[in-house]
Formats: C-alpha cells, sequence, structure tokens
C-alpha cells in the first residue's frame, strides 16, 4: 500500500530577501526572541535621562532611529557577532561613573583621614531683590483690589438713582432693610426662593407633623413715602402671613357642671389677646406660630375624641371637643382664634373674621352669630393649667417622634425603648409587658388631669362645707404641697378644741382620677368615688364616733367607771348611716349611771339614771331613811343637752359627769 | 413573679402520661381554676470545647414563656445569668469556645391555670421525641419570702396532689428569707430536667 504523503505549507509571512534564476524565493529569516530583544535594546540610549519632555522624546526617537541606521550600518559587520554590545559598552560607561562617584564620596565622608578629600559648601551669591519691582507688584496688586471695592460701592451710590425721587432717607432706608433682615433671621429661619424670601413658622424641625407648612413672605416695601416714613417708625421690611394662621389664638379650656345644652354653650369667644395688623414682626410671627400650634393640639385632640371608644362618646362640633368626665360634668376643649383685626372696625369683617374654618367633616355647623365683645369675657372655669398641660403633652409628642432614646450601649438597635431594652435581663413577666405597651394618647392624659381637677375640687368643696356646718368637733385639713398631675393627698384632723388629748380622727386622702383613697387610724382602707354624698357620710360617721370616743377618755380622767363601750352598737333601732355607737358610764359611787348614744344622722342622746326627779313629790317616809332607796328604782331621763352650758359636747359631757359625781 | 415550687409527678405504670396529665388537670379544674393558656419551658445545653483537665464545663440555656423577652444561662457550678433573648446570638459567636451538646434539648409544656392567686402548670417533659415524666409548677404570686407562704402553699398543693406532696426544694431551702427571683424557678426546672436525664435510675 503506498502511503500517502501530506505536504503542509505555511502561509507566506515572510519577506523575499532575493529570487534566484530559478525562481525559488528566500525568505528572510523572522527574527528570534534574542533577536529581536537585541534590536529593542539596541535603541535604548542609555546616555539621554527619562523624564524628558514629549517632543525632546519625539525629536530623540527621530534621532534614535536616525542614529540607528547610520549605526546599523558601520556595526552591521558586527552586529552579527555580538548584537548587545552597544548596550554592554553603554552599561559599563554608566559603571565606571557610578563607582567613580561612590569612590569620591567614601573618601570625603567616610574616610578616617580627612586629608585627601574635603568637601566644602559652595556659597551662593544671594539674589539681589530690585525694591523696585516689587513696589510695582504691590501697587498692581492693591489697584486691582481698589478697583472691586470702587464698583461695588459705585453700584451701591448708582441704586437710589434709580427710584423716582433720590434722598438722603432713601439710603437709610435700605440699610433698614437689611438691618431689619439680619434681625429676622437671628429670630427665624429664612431662605431665599428664586426671588423671594420665605419663612418657616412650622415645628417640622422639632417633630412635628402637621399638615400646615406654615410659610410666610418677606417683602421689602419700595414706593413709600416720605413724609410717611417721618411720622411713623415704619420698617421697610414686611412680613405677609398666610391668612389662616394670623391673629392670635388660644385652647379654651372649661369645666362645666350641670345641664347645657350643646348648642347654646358659649361659642369661641374671642382671644385673650389682640395683635394689630401694624404690630411689629416680631409679635405677629409669635402670635402666628402660636395659632399654628393651637390648631395642631385642637386637629390633634379632635381626631382622638372621634377614634376613642368611651361609655359616653365624646362630641366634636366645629371648632369645639365635649367630653363627659363624670355624670354631670363635662369637659370642652374650644380653639379660639381671632384675626388680627381691630376692635373699632365694622362688624362684618370682624364677624368673616371669626367664622371658623374648622369643620373637620363630621357635624359642621353654619357659621356663628357672635356678639362684639371688646373685652374679651373671662371665663371663670378657664383652666390654665389643663391649657398649659396641653401644650407639653404636644410638645411631648414632637419630641417623641424626632427621636427615641439613646440606645446603651451606643451599639445596640435604635427602635426599642429602654423598658424594652431592660425586660429581658429583669426577667419581667409577659402580663406586664401587655400592661406596659398599651399607651395613652393626648386626650386620655387630659381626661385624667380633667378628672383628677374635678374630683379634688369636690373633695375640697366637701370638707370645707362640713368644716363651716360643724363646728362641735373641729375639722382641719391639710392639703400636701407635693402633688402629681393625677394624684394629691390630704391630712385630714377632727379633734374637739380644748381636748385634743381625748381623741382626734386622723384620715389621710389620697384622691386619685376615679376615686378617693381613705385611710383610717386603724389601718382600714375606704374607697369612696366621686359622688360627694360618699365623702360625706363617711365623715360623718367617723364623727359621731368621735364623739364616744371623747366621752370615754374623758369618763376615764374624771374617774368614772366605764360600764360598756361599743363603737358598732347592735341594740336600739338600726342607724339608716353607719353604725350607732355608745358608752354607758357611772359614777364612782355607783349611785347615778350615764349612758350615751351617738347615731350619724339622728344625732347625740343623753340619758342618765339615778337622778331624782325634783317634780315628784313622794312622802317621806319616816323609816327608810338612806338616800339610797330613794335612787334604786329611777328610770333613765333624758338630758336636754341644749340646756347645758358648755361650748362643745364634750365640754358639756365633762360638766354633766362632774355635776353627777359629786 | 411569687415563690414557687416545681415537683416532679411520678408516672404510675397504669396509666400514659397523657392520662395522668388529665387526671390532673381534671383535679385542678374541679377546685375551680381556669385555664389560661399554655406555657413552655425548655433548657440547651451548650459544652466547652477548650479541653480542660477536670469534667467538662456545661452551659445550659432556658427559656420560660412566662418571662417572654428573658433567657436565663446556668452553670453547672451554680452561676447564672438573667439576660436579654439576644444571648442565643452570642452563644452562636462563641461557637469556638461552647458548642451545642449533640443532645436535643429537653422541654416542659402544657397548659397554664390560674386559681385565685395561685397559678399552677402542668407540663410534660420531653427530651427531642420522647417523653420522659410529668413536671407540676405552683405558684403563690403575691409573695415573694419562703418562710411566710410555704405553708399555704403546700397546703393548697396537697389539696390536688393528695398525698404525695413534695418536700421544699434544695433552691427554696437556701432561700428562706430571701426574696424569691424567677431564676430560682428555673434552677428547680434545670434539676429536674437533669434527673430526668440521668433516667428513672438515678432519682
Amino acid at each position: 500500500m503506498d502511503s500517502v504523503t501530506v505536504s503542509i505549507e505555511s502561509l507566506q509571512e515572510f519577506q523575499v530577501q532575493e529570487v534566484s534564476l530559478d525562481g525559488q524565493e528566500t525568505y528572510t529569516k523572522p527574527l528570534s526572541m534574542s533577536e529581536s530583544l537585541a534590536k529593542l535594546a539596541h535603541k535604548i540610549d542609555f546616555t539621554k535621562p527619562e523624564g524628558e519632555e514629549i517632543d525632546g522624546a519625539l525629536a530623540d526617537e527621530d534621532k534614535d532611529t536616525k542614529k540607528a541606521d547610520v549605526k546599523e550600518e558601520s556595526p552591521a559587520v558586527q552586529a552579527v557577532q555580538w548584537p548587545w554590545e552597544s548596550v554592554h559598552s553603554k552599561l559599563r560607561c554608566a559603571l565606571t561613573e557610578i563607582s567613580v562617584l561612590s569612590d569620591i564620596l567614601h573618601i570625603c565622608r567616610w574616610a578616617k583621614d580627612p586629608r585627601y578629600m574635603v568637601l566644602d559648601p559652595v556659597s551662593q551669591e544671594p539674589t539681589q531683590s530690585k525694591q523696585i519691582i516689587q513696589l510695582l507688584d504691590k501697587k498692581k496688586s492693591l489697584g486691582v483690589a481698589a478697583s472691586v471695592l470702587k464698583s461695588g460701592a459705585n453700584r451701591m451710590m448708582r441704586q437710589p438713582l434709580n427710584a423716582t425721587t433720590a434722598s438722603p432717607q432713601k439710603s437709610q432706608h435700605q440699610n433698614d432693610f437689611h438691618a431689619d433682615l439680619l434681625r429676622l433671621r437671628q429670630h427665624w429661619r429664612l431662605k431665599k426662593v428664586g426671588s423671594n424670601i420665605l419663612g418657616d413658622l412650622s415645628f417640622r424641625t422639632a417633630g412635628s407633623r402637621f399638615w400646615h407648612n406654615g410659610t410666610f413672605e418677606v417683602t421689602k416695601i419700595t414706593d413709600v413715602d416720605c413724609d410717611a416714613t417721618e411720622k411713623k417708625n415704619v420698617t421697610p421690611l414686611k412680613v405677609t402671613i398666610p391668612s389662616d394662621i394670623e391673629g392670635t389664638s388660644h385652647i379654651q379650656v372649661l369645666i362645666q357642671e350641670g345641664e347645657a345644652e350643646i348648642a347654646t354653650a358659649s361659642l369661641s369667644q374671642p382671644s385673650r389677646s389682640r395683635v394689630s395688623a401694624d404690630a411689629h414682626w416680631q409679635e405677629r410671627l409669635e402670635a402666628a406660630q402660636t395659632v399654628l400650634f393651637c390648631k395642631e393640639v385642637f386637629a390633634q385632640i379632635a381626631r382622638e375624641a372621634v377614634q376613642l371608644r368611651s361609655p359616653v362618646p365624646h362630641i366634636v362640633v366645629g371648632n369645639q371637643i365635649f367630653c363627659t368626665l363624670f355624670p354631670g360634668v363635662r369637659l370642652c376643649l374650644a380653639l379660639c382664634h381671632n384675626t388680627s383685626m381691630d376692635s373699632q372696625v365694622g362688624t362684618q369683617s370682624y364677624r368673616t373674621g371669626l367664622k371658623c374654618r374648622y369643620h373637620l367633616g363630621y357635624q359642621s355647623t353654619s357659621s356663628f352669630d357672635f356678639r362684639l365683645g371688646i373685652e374679651p369675657l373671662r371665663q371663670p372655669n378657664h383652666s390654665h393649667a389643663l391649657e398649659h398641660s396641653l401644650h407639653q403633652l404636644l410638645r411631648e409628642l414632637h419630641r417623641s417622634n424626632l427621636s427615641g432614646t439613646t440606645p446603651r450601649p451606643i451599639t445596640a438597635s435604635l427602635t426599642v425603648s429602654k423598658k424594652r431594652r431592660l425586660a429581658g435581663p429583669q426577667a419581667i413577666s409577659r402580663k406586664e409587658l401587655t400592661d406596659s405597651q398599651q399607651g395613652e394618647c393626648l386626650l386620655e392624659k387630659v381626661l385624667k388631669q380633667a378628672k383628677h381637677i374635678v374630683l379634688r375640687k369636690r373633695v375640697a368643696d366637701v370638707i370645707n362645707q362640713l368644716s363651716s356646718d360643724l363646728q362641735d368637733p373641729v375639722i382641719l385639713v391639710h392639703w400636701s404641697a407635693h402633688t402629681q398631675p393625677l394624684v394629691s393627698t390630704a391630712k385630714i384632723h377632727i379633734s374637739t378644741s380644748g381636748y385634743e388629748q381625748m381623741a382626734m380622727i386622723l384620715l389621710q386622702l389620697t384622691v386619685e382620677v376615679d376615686q378617693i383613697r381613705v385611710l383610717c387610724k386603724d389601718g382600714r382602707v375606704i374607697h369612696a368615688n366621686y359622688e360627694q354624698q360618699q365623702l360625706k357620710d363617711l365623715l360623718r360617721c367617723q364623727i359621731s364616733q368621735h364623739q364616744i370616743a371623747c366621752v370615754f377618755s374623758l369618763s376615764k380622767s374624771m374617774n368614772m367607771h366605764v360600764l360598756h363601750y361599743n363603737l358598732h352598737l347592735g341594740v336600739g333601732s338600726a342607724s339608716k348611716l353607719g353604725n350607732a355607737s355608745s358608752v354607758l358610764i357611772s359614777t364612782h359611787h355607783g349611785q347615778r349611771t350615764l349612758a350615751v348614744r351617738s347615731d350619724p344622722l339622728n344625732g347625740i342622746r343623753v340619758q342618765v339614771k339615778g337622778c331624782k326627779n325634783p317634780h315628784d313629790t313622794e312622802q317621806k317616809s319616816n323609816v327608810v331613811t338612806d338616800p339610797k332607796w330613794e335612787t334604786i328604782m329611777t328610770d333613765y331621763r333624758e338630758v336636754d343637752m341644749d340646756r347645758i352650758p358648755g361650748r362643745t359636747f364634750v365640754n358639756k359631757m365633762e360638766l354633766l359627769m362632774a355635776v353627777l359625781a359629786s | 413573679m411569687g415563690v414557687t415550687c416545681v415537683c416532679q409527678w411520678p408516672v404510675t405504670e397504669s396509666r400514659t402520661v397523657q392520662q395522668t396529665v388529665e387526671m390532673l388537670t381534671r383535679r385542678i379544674e374541679v377546685l375551680g381554676a381556669v385555664k389560661t393558656g399554655n406555657f413552655c419551658v425548655d433548657c440547651e445545653t451548650y459544652q466547652s470545647s477548650v479541653p480542660t483537665i477536670n469534667s467538662t464545663k456545661l452551659v445550659h440555656l432556658m427559656h420560660n414563656s412566662e418571662q417572654p423577652l428573658t433567657c436565663f444561662s446556668i452553670t453547672d457550678t451554680g452561676a447564672f445569668l438573667v439576660a436579654d433573648n439576644h444571648l442565643e446570638g452570642i452563644m452562636q459567636k462563641l461557637k469556638g469556645f461552647y458548642t451545642p451538646r449533640k443532645s436535643a434539648r429537653v422541654e416542659s409544656k402544657g397548659q397554664r391555670f390560674e386559681l385565685g392567686d395561685f397559678l399552677v402548670k402542668v407540663g410534660i417533659v420531653s427530651i427531642g421525641p420522647h417523653t420522659k415524666g410529668i413536671l407540676v409548677e405552683v405558684e403563690y404570686t403575691p409573695c415573694i419570702i419562703v418562710s411566710d407562704c410555704w405553708n399555704l402553699l403546700s397546703e393548697f398543693m396537697q389539696s390536688f396532689m393528695g398525698n404525695q406532696l413534695p418536700s421544699m426544694p434544695t433552691t427554696l431551702l437556701a432561700k428562706q428569707d430571701l426574696p424569691v427571683t424567677p431564676v430560682d424557678t428555673m434552677i428547680q426546672y434545670l434539676e429536674h430536667f437533669n434527673n430526668f436525664k440521668k433516667g428513672p435510675g438515678g432519682r
């Protein structure tokens, strides 16, 4: 079998060196790796430094190529022998130079014998500064600065010429505007939008999320009469406040007792203070900010009033909110707003100014008909404390919107509150967690505070009334100076004047939001609710027991024998309120007995046994002469306490006992 | 958090664990208790991977549904730490030093009853998929001093436990006049879990 010959021919890539007569081409051999490297290395010129300019480099390259062309011819014969020779020679020159330098340095600096060569600094000639040049330089730069300042001054001088009248007041006018603007900027946040200057009245940066953006505009009054400026002290700076927050406003908080129809309830009274449109911009801006704040407070409360579920639903009417605190007691919150109209202005404008815009969409009422009151009526029920606490609560809300508490350590997660973070290590139970998670909204807090105020006032009324009605045991009450918004405490002392050592009632009252806690001296805790009668009844019972206790201790000091003493009597007719108490005392000689029974409602009855009725005429017997036989069969006879002299009941009893004992 | 006593209820041969639990539940409900949910107490053990000459150190990480945000870690020497739930994350980071033991976690799960001031929990103890026994926890919430209310507590336990009244646990014995904390309950649970792990022989 013949093998097939396969001929492989590569592509023609090489230059033809010569073509022989028989047509065969001889190609130039391609440069091997070492040969191409040698060619490139040949091109490097070791005498030229590296960091030369590009032009220079290009020029050098041209020179190099030319040199290379020239050199190629001369060492063309030698290149065959040793292609690296030029590189070698150049490097060798460089090496010699370096070694010479190193030797010199060695001899000069580090040789032990400095005789051979020493390096000396070369003194340089000082550069002679030509003062004239410096002067010219300075003059030139100063001239440039002066021209800038001068052009600015010319511009400022030229401006009043553009106005209608050129007068010296005008320039001052301009200065006033900028001075005023500077003062304004010290108080309020201003920013320039296009060609307008806008300011910010809102509480956004403090954490508020109210929809009103509260921007006011600052403009310059350009057309002002000279005479006008002379007469009044008017600043050229005009502040335009949006009409819905202009004027003054406050939140009126009333606690109303008794029945009152909503429709005829006192409608929005004019605000406490007035700000006229001509007032200084600082006043107007501050008043406008208060208006905005009050609006936010009212919006927040109104929203909560609708969302809250309570036994008696809260009513939101226009700009008033009615909430029931206790049966018969109502809290009324109203937003009072008046625009900055003068009081002498006609009725129509005033009325429109006071038309309330706060409809809220629930129950909108038509525009109210006001009576023009020049002076705002003083509301006796207006609670300044509650209004202030409303403001404070909203500010707290703002603050909580801004940032939470700082986490400790700082690297912990930001979102959780301090309570939650401590719940783990303190092993808080599930019940405590759920209790703490239910937060309270603004309205609930205000309602609690209002309830507490009402309750406190009621307790004070009851005690004052009782102490003015009853003179016999003196009722003293000390209200604690340390109060909290939701808890107040008071101490009641009931004692008979002159006989404080005998017996005294001490009661500690804790007035909370819904109830009153009474702590008696013996440790009993009694809860009373908002009804005034309950507390009155309790005090009456305590007083009746006090009288008997007084008589009891008095009898001991009067050397009488106590036969029976009971604070909760089980005999006799049952008392309608509490329990009757009684004490049975006999004189030391045993002949007379005194019985005192005290009923909280029916008063005190004193009876004596052993006193002979002087009106009884009996035949004196000659046989029975011992006086004791005369007193044996006597009954209890009632004593008329009114006819016994004495300041107080205990005083009378003392007298009675003294008489009986003799 | 009041004085708590954890005791083991023996499971007789005649009944299964479920039946015993049902019997106990019925007794408690007859007394007038109200079921207020479920509870779960579990324990995971970590072993120190640093080899020491003595026996290996163990750290037990326990949770109690009564304190849902807390993680209790107790070592076998008695030291304990009450921390937030994120302690588990820290243990994960400490994988080089403490490795979780291969044994499955022990837990006691069951129902929770409230009767006035008392809290009764009947739980079935299981190690992994196997049930091991029953643990009854009785708590008297108002009081935190053991010596003041132990008599009352034991009398209450007698009313539904009958004659199988437990003696005072060692943890409470040590703290007669000191206030009781949630960790003491967890230590009691841990002791019982260890007993269950040792097996019925090592009680």
